[in-house]
């Protein structure tokens, strides 16, 4: 880091999620490498160096002999204001050098609201936001990560989308971008080279026409792009790169410990859920090879919490064993198992009593819906029964406290779905005091969060108008309204985030002028509260001419063009279809397990599944 | 099971680290060892170590001191070797023994003070010398916050200047009862005059009433 900036830097908040040279940090001598990369999180220190993901890919390329990655995160407002006043460029965080500098800037994008960071990140680096201005081929500007499935709305900026698992086409990038640049070659040659991989999706080369009600005329592949572009997939978990390291942070982070993702997919196919479907097919890592590289990296890092994450971690096939072999180190070395995502109803009583860590964290139901019938649409195989009987154990075992969640604006939802949230929390609420064993003295606690549903790219709702701001109002009303007893606390988030995120999750190309608008009269970080501004957005919409609602709130026939058609998650529009009409009858389809629904992504992996072994 | 008395130094970029911080680093590393370090035996059972005194954010230290416990055999030089070995830059084990004083015993510290190139050391002296030098704190009155205002100048046990070197060398109260934190004192004396500017400041030295802290 600048020693000028060094020196200023005790007049910020949290000064070591500047400094890097953290325990785990890897530095190299920038003589020996070819490659500098920085990875670049565009939210705050304590929410990136909280995410899997880019602990994974750091390592991944550090390990390579002729690269060197750095992380950077997006500086807060204070720093912010240091770096412009001093002229000092946004900074890679083991070196402390300009990323301006580097070969590859590489992004990743795990929520809409933070694409203004992308773009405020690119000019604290000195570079120009859009691709077309920036004419070299480094710094090439990269992303990747669930955004990128939509990735039109940013297409603009940068030079290309790596789309899927990031494991395997990170590497053929490096070595693609290594032989280009030794070749001198340009920026131009390199990405049309580069869109041959699998996995890489050059925006540029794809030209997009428009018909006069501005919906999608045709998107038409340039020069040899491929006219489709396929997720990369990565087949087997337990021969893929897995770090044996982390980054330990000095500061406090969202989720800080070792972290270790049993398998990828889901099974559930819930409707409104698009991790559900863009993450697909199954794949699950075997119990040996999770235990002995969470030892590693328990040992190398310290941690004594180790986390094991998925989609539905009850689902993983081998949990027993999973665990048995896992407590077998983790208890003599005092370190605690974290299921964040598990369904206790069906779960030996012994074992869970030897997860302290579970034993501590509170019961919590993603129900998302008030009555059967709305959980039926959105194929959210979960009874009012499931959850009035775990319940009742829970409040048997002596918990006072339940967590549930719901979404409002749903297809097809009336107000009696509303209301049936209510009515769901006011039967938990009487669970609790039908319980002869209740705590004296203590009363039960149902917090009850409402958020909005958005609909999704490659979700069967992707055709689903959203709510509008105002119907999400009055139904939040409407809730609030219909909860009479005191012992629901309920929380609503809010519906102007939600209306934004509806615009980008479904956005095509005229969303980024919007976007650059918007940052350059000052948003940034709009996923956090104090610096949330609706109206500078609207004046941005306003101002571009794009009508939000043509994006949010209007229902889309089959036969459009979706702005993200031309992207391959391997899931079928057939599919998709054949749900979104079974979700107009409240019509649930069994989960991958029980019968396979035919979505097609098993053709992601020469035509296997692990859900049908 | 005994007390391992640790001297470290933490210098460089570490100072931008807290104290609560760096308290949870050194938990990490020492599970990295295989030191047979002793774990409290509370609900959530961690291995024991404690700082004799916190240090400011901003400010570097040597000679500084925590505590361990281990239990089972082991030597003081193998401790230290098995905890320099993962420790990150910047932070440094530079002697490990048994401890003589208490950490309530300790009562004062020694800070090294430098100054910019441009600043001029009479300047400081006379600050110095003035012996009144106030800052704002936060505090407690009669259980309510408040901000209150203390005189850093109030006990100096020791002062000296080095023309040459552009630092100070001071000693000032510290420990539970009376504590003053070095990095107000540089900011002060930035503030009281526009023409200094203090570049680092470290802590050198932990006292008691009798000598140096062992």
């Amino acid at each position: 880091m600048d020693k000028r900036l060094e020196k200023q830097l005790l007049k910020v908040q949290k000064p070591a999620s500047y400094t890097g040279g953290e325990p785990g940090s890897v530095v190299k001598e920038k003589e020996t490498v070819d490659i500098r990369f920085a990875f670049c999180f565009p939210d705050k220190y304590e929410i990136g160096m909280s995410h899997l993901g880019m602990k994974i890919l750091y390592s991944l390329i550090n390990a390579r002999a002729d690269a060197w990655c750095e992380r950077v995160f997006a500086p807060q407002d204070d720093m912010e204001q240091l770096m412009r006043a001093g002229g000092f460029p946004l900074f890679g965080l083991e070196s402390g050098e300009p990323i301006r500098d580097f070969d590859v800037i590489g992004f990743t994008l795990m929520y809409e609201l933070c694409y203004t960071n992308v773009l405020n990140m690119l000019d604290l680096a000195g570079l120009p936001v859009r691709s077309k201005d920036r004419k070299n081929l480094s710094p090439l500007v990269v992303a990747g990560g669930p955004c990128v499935c939509n990735a039109e709305p940013m297409a603009d900026f940068f030079d290309l989308c790596m789309l899927g698992d990031g494991e395997e086409v990170m590497n053929e990038l490096l070595d693609l971008y290594k032989a280009y640049k030794a070749k001198n070659a340009s920026k131009a040659e390199f990405l049309e080279a580069a869109s041959h991989i699998k996995g890489i999706y050059v925006p540029s080369l794809y030209d997009v026409s428009y018909n006069e009600d501005h919906t999608i005329r045709a998107v038409t592949p340039l020069k040899s792009a491929p006219a489709r572009v396929e997720k990369r997939n990565v087949a087997d978990l337990d021969h893929i790169f897995f770090p044996d390291n982390f980054v330990v942070p000095y500061t406090e982070v969202v989720f800080d410990r070792a972290t270790h993702e049993i398998f990828r997919g889901c099974i559930r196919g819930c409707r409104f859920c698009q991790a559900g479907f863009i993450y697909r097919p199954i794949r699950e890592k075997s119990p040996e090879v999770i235990s002995e590289q969470s030892r590693a990296l328990c040992e190398a890092t310290g941690y004594d919490e180790l986390s094991l994450c998925s989609l539905s971690s009850s689902d993983y096939t081998h949990i027993k064993e999973l665990l048995e072999q896992l407590l077998s180190w983790t208890e003599p070395q005092q370190i605690n198992i974290a299921l964040p995502s598990l369904r206790i109803d069906n779960f030996d009583k012994e074992l869970l009593d030897r997860l302290s860590a579970v034993r501590k964290s509170g019961l919590t139901f993603a129900a998302e819906a008030g009555t059967q019938r709305l959980r039926d649409v959105i194929n959210k195989n979960i009874t009012e029964e499931d959850i009035l009987s775990t319940s009742r154990e829970a409040f048997s075992g002596g918990r006072t406290a339940v967590k549930m969640y719901f979404m409002l604006g749903l297809p097809t939802e009336t107000d009696d779905d509303v209301k049936g949230i209510a009515e769901l929390a006011q039967k938990i609420v009487n669970e609790y005091y039908r319980n002869p064993d209740k705590p004296k003295g203590k009363g039960v606690q149902v917090s009850v969060s409402a958020s909005n549903f958005v609909p999704k790219p490659f979700t069967p709702f992707q055709w689903e108008p959203q709510d509008t701001y105002e119907e999400f109002i009055r139904k939040q009303d409407y809730l609030r309204a219909c909860i009479t007893t005191r012992k629901a606390a309920l929380s609503c988030h809010t519906p102007k985030v939600s209306a934004l995120e509806g615009v980008f999750a479904r956005g095509d190309r005229h969303i980024g002028d919007a976007i650059e608008y918007a940052w350059r009269h000052g948003c940034t970080f709009d996923s956090w509260e104090d610096h949330f501004d609706y109206d500078k957005w609207l004046d941005a919409f306003a101002a571009t001419g794009i009508d939000p609602a043509f994006y949010a709130n209007r229902r889309r026939s089959y036969d459009e063009i979706l702005p993200w058609d031309h992207l391959n998650y391997g899931i079928d529009k057939k599919f998709l279809i054949r749900e979104a009409e079974k979700a107009k009858h409240a019509e649930t389809t069994p989960h991958c397990r029980i019968q396979c629904a035919g979505c097609g992504a098993n053709k992601l992996n020469g035509g296997h599944c692990d859900a049908r072994r | 099971m005994r007390d391992v008395r640790l001297v470290f130094s933490k210098l460089g970029l570490l100072r931008f680290v807290s104290h609560l911080d760096l308290n949870r680093a050194v938990l990490r590393c020492i599970r990295r060892t295989d030191i047979p370090i002793w774990y409290t035996e509370g609900f959530n059972p961690h291995p024991y170590v404690t700082f004799a005194l916190p240090l400011p954010l901003g400010a570097e230290s040597v000679n500084d001191v925590m505590d361990i416990r281990v239990v089972g055999d082991i030597k003081n030089r193998e401790i230290m070797e098995k905890l320099n070995a993962v420790l990150p830059e910047g932070l440094r084990i530079t002697d490990c023994r048994n401890p003589v004083n208490k950490i309530r015993e300790l009562t004062s510290a020694e800070y090294l003070f430098f100054f910019s190139e441009a600043t001029d050391l009479a300047d400081v002296k006379t600050i110095i010398d003035g012996g009144a030098l106030t800052t704002e704190k936060p505090g407690k009155s009669h259980g309510r916050k408040v901000m209150k205002t203390v005189n850093l100048l109030e006990e100096i046990h020791a002062v000296s200047f080095d023309d040459a070197a552009k630092t100070m060398t001071i000693r000032l109260p510290a420990g539970s009862t009376k504590n003053v934190n070095p990095i107000s004192l540089a900011e002060e004396l930035e503030k009281t005059n526009g023409g200094i500017e203090c570049a680092l400041v470290r802590r050198t030295n932990l006292y008691t009433d009798n000598g140096k802290f062992i």
